[in-house]
């Protein structure tokens, strides 16, 4: 670069600096100009500019992408080409200055052209890129295979063979595979769009609707070729560089190309996936295009269907229908025979078992009866008798009942409340009742 | 002669039972096209006519012939109706004519007013089970349609095939058709408009094809 350019990126820059130029500019703003381009390259003749009134209209449009309402739109309108102009997207072309805004004229600045053609290049659906990757890839594995005949060495074959396998070719893939999202993503819009050129049943949609899927098919048609040529090739070069390998006792080499080749593989699975796929969407909207927008393009006979379904059906269709053939039981039920009826089985034994009922809370009253025939019974004298006959977890099981018994057969004594040890560790606070 | 070849066969079997062939089957469709003549003059002697619909497909047209026939149930022809007007929704090319089978029937609910949908599939029916009714309803109407090839079905999934638009037969005529026009349809489209009402309720819940 010479110095008087150097000067002059210099000075643009500092330029950018000192004057604050952003380029703001909102996502609606953008698309006025991809509309204004279009609109441009539509009308006939040489027309550079267009009047403020189209712009307008462009505007609208715009706020029909946003789904805005109509209220506001001159008042977006007059902010977008302010930003328009302020970013030098856009210019007057009215070059009188008129007073009047609305006779003003306006055209694509050289920034807004490339702005908005640039914006058209990204939606652009084709296999190019794919296809240049794909190739440039057999140019790799070419060299590869002519450096492994060549290389000798260990240190030769590492780095000419080795490395460029692990990593140049890997990485060549692996952008494949990253174009083939990028298609999958386009492909996805596409398949969102089309619907709305549909809906519109117009000529025009229709003929931009067979021309975006003419577009699709002959890219992914394409791109099978190209995959299916590589893939060939590079199957071929695979098996030559692999058979060098072997040829030298290169001990890596198996499993870098069948790595290579495992993930041609899949490229070449996705390819032959995605023709079907687009090609079964192709021939979905070809058949809507058939047998409703070429048919029904008022939606009569879609009106017409939805009244029919909201009332009962008052007429029908006729089918053939094949005769039934009956099917013969194995053995026949002679007529007056009754049926053999399942009765409930009785020739089962009953077994029961008797069980006593728990005598101990009979034994505790009749503990608790002979303390009070002496005059007075004690709650710690009566759990002392009983701890001699049951455990002590079946005893506490039962003072509730002990308790209540004791209160209701004799008469409390208030003062007598003193804790008493009955057993190791079982201390209770007394209770006692008199003879009533 | 193709009377001999196996595909015959298969062809001829699939057409006794009121199956309807589309561009989909690309070999059966293309062998009934390239031996058409030979397929008309095979079922005129029954008294049956091999019919090929404006949108492609072939049917068989039995009227006072040998070959035995049934009329569709009110709510196999409701249903077939609903399916052609979804079927007409832009929106559906991008799930490449699938629709769910339970976002159908959730359609079915809310474009259909509810007294209509009571009548169609649930005619005898209590209020209070007229919805688990119209459900089972509209299973049933779904598999007789799918044996038909009118549709195609695959797990919660349904494609409509060309036979579809065989539903759409009265909305060509704004649902108003001329006497003309019935007699038209009744001769060459296997349309019925005189129904008894029992066949039509298809009330033994065979779609009264027995």
């Amino acid at each position: 670069m010479n110095e008087a350019a150097t000067d002059q990126h210099i000075r643009a820059a500092y330029d950018v600096v000192a004057q604050r130029r952003d380029f703001h500019l909102e996502p609606r703003d953008v698309a006025i100009l991809v509309l204004m381009l279009h609109e441009l390259s539509r009308r006939s003749g040489q027309t550079f500019s267009i009047s403020a009134e189209s712009l307008r209209a462009l505007s609208i449009k715009a706020d029909t992408f946003e789904g805005l309402p109509p209220t506001g739109s001159e008042r977006r309108f007059t902010e977008s080409v302010s930003r328009l102009l302020k970013a030098e997207a856009l210019a007057r072309a009215d070059m009188t200055r008129i007073r009047n805004s609305d006779d003003a004229q306006y055209q694509l600045t050289s920034m807004g052209e490339s702005l908005a053609n640039w914006q058209v290049q990204q939606i652009k659906f084709d296999g190019e890129p794919l296809g240049a990757i794909l190739a440039a890839f057999n140019v790799q594995l070419s060299g590869i295979h002519e450096a492994a005949e060549m290389a000798t060495e260990d240190k030769a074959w590492h780095e000419r063979v080795s490395l460029p396998m692990q990593y140049v070719i890997r990485e060549l893939l692996s952008a494949v595979q990253r174009h083939q999202r990028e298609l999958d993503r386009q492909h996805e819009e596409i398949r969102a769009f089309v619907p709305t050129l549909l809906k519109e049943s117009s000529e025009t949609s229709i003929d931009r609707c067979k021309g975006v899927l003419d577009m699709v098919m002959k890219t992914i048609q394409d791109l099978v070729h190209v995959t299916v040529d590589v893939s060939n090739a590079a199957f071929g070069l695979l098996a030559h560089i692999e058979e060098v390998g072997e040829r030298q006792s290169r001990a890596d080499t198996p499993a870098l190309c069948e790595d290579v080749r495992h993930r041609l593989e899949s490229i070449t699975e996705w390819t032959n996936d995605r023709h079907k796929a687009w090609g079964t969407h192709f021939d979905t909207v070809h058949s809507y295009l058939r047998f409703v927008s070429h048919v029904d393009r008022t939606r009569r006979i879609t009106n017409s269907l939805k009244e029919a379904i909201a009332v009962v059906p008052e007429w029908t269709l006729q089918v053939v229908d094949c005769p039934r053939l009956p099917i013969l039981r194995e053995r026949s039920v002679s007529v007056g025979e009754r049926p053999v009826m399942k009765r409930a089985r009785r020739d089962y034994q009953v077994e029961s078992e008797s069980l006593r009922p728990d005598q101990f809370p009979q034994r505790l009253q009749d503990i608790i009866n002979e303390h009070l025939l002496s005059g007075a019974a004690c709650w710690t004298d009566v759990i002392g008798v009983a701890l001699k006959e049951q455990p002590q977890a079946r005893i506490v099981s039962k003072l509730p009942e002990l308790m209540q018994y004791m209160v209701s057969t004799g008469n409390l004594n208030r003062e007598s409340r003193q804790y008493r040890e009955v057993a190791p560790g079982f201390v209770v606070e007394e209770l006692e009742v008199t003879k009533k | 002669m193709i009377f001999t070849t196996p595909q015959f066969a298969e062809i001829d079997t699939a057409l006794r039972r009121g199956k309807h062939i589309s561009r989909s089957e690309i070999g059966t469709y293309e062998f009934i096209t390239q031996n058409f003549d030979d397929f008309e003059s095979f079922y005129a002697a029954y008294g049956t006519r091999l019919i090929q619909h404006p949108d492609g497909f072939f049917f068989l047209l039995a009227k006072g012939g040998l070959m035995p026939t049934r009329i569709l149930s009110r709510a196999a022809m409701h249903l077939g109706m609903f399916i052609a007007f979804k079927r007409r929704d832009p929106d559906l090319t991008r799930s490449d004519g699938r629709m769910s089978i339970s976002g159908l029937i959730q359609d079915l609910e809310t474009s259909v007013p509810a007294e209509t949908l009571a009548k169609v599939y649930a005619p005898k029916q209590k209020a209070s089970l007229e919805g688990e009714r119209i459900h089972t309803e509209v299973m049933k109407a779904l598999k007789i349609l799918a044996e038909l090839d009118f549709i195609e079905t695959s797990g919660d999934q349904l494609i409509a095939n060309e036979a579809i638009n065989r539903f759409a037969e009265l909305a060509k005529h704004s649902n108003a058709p001329s006497e003309t026009a019935k007699m038209g349809l009744e001769a060459q489209r296997g349309v019925v408009f005189d129904i008894i009402e029992e066949e039509m309720t298809g009330e033994d819940g065979d779609d009264g094809t027995d």
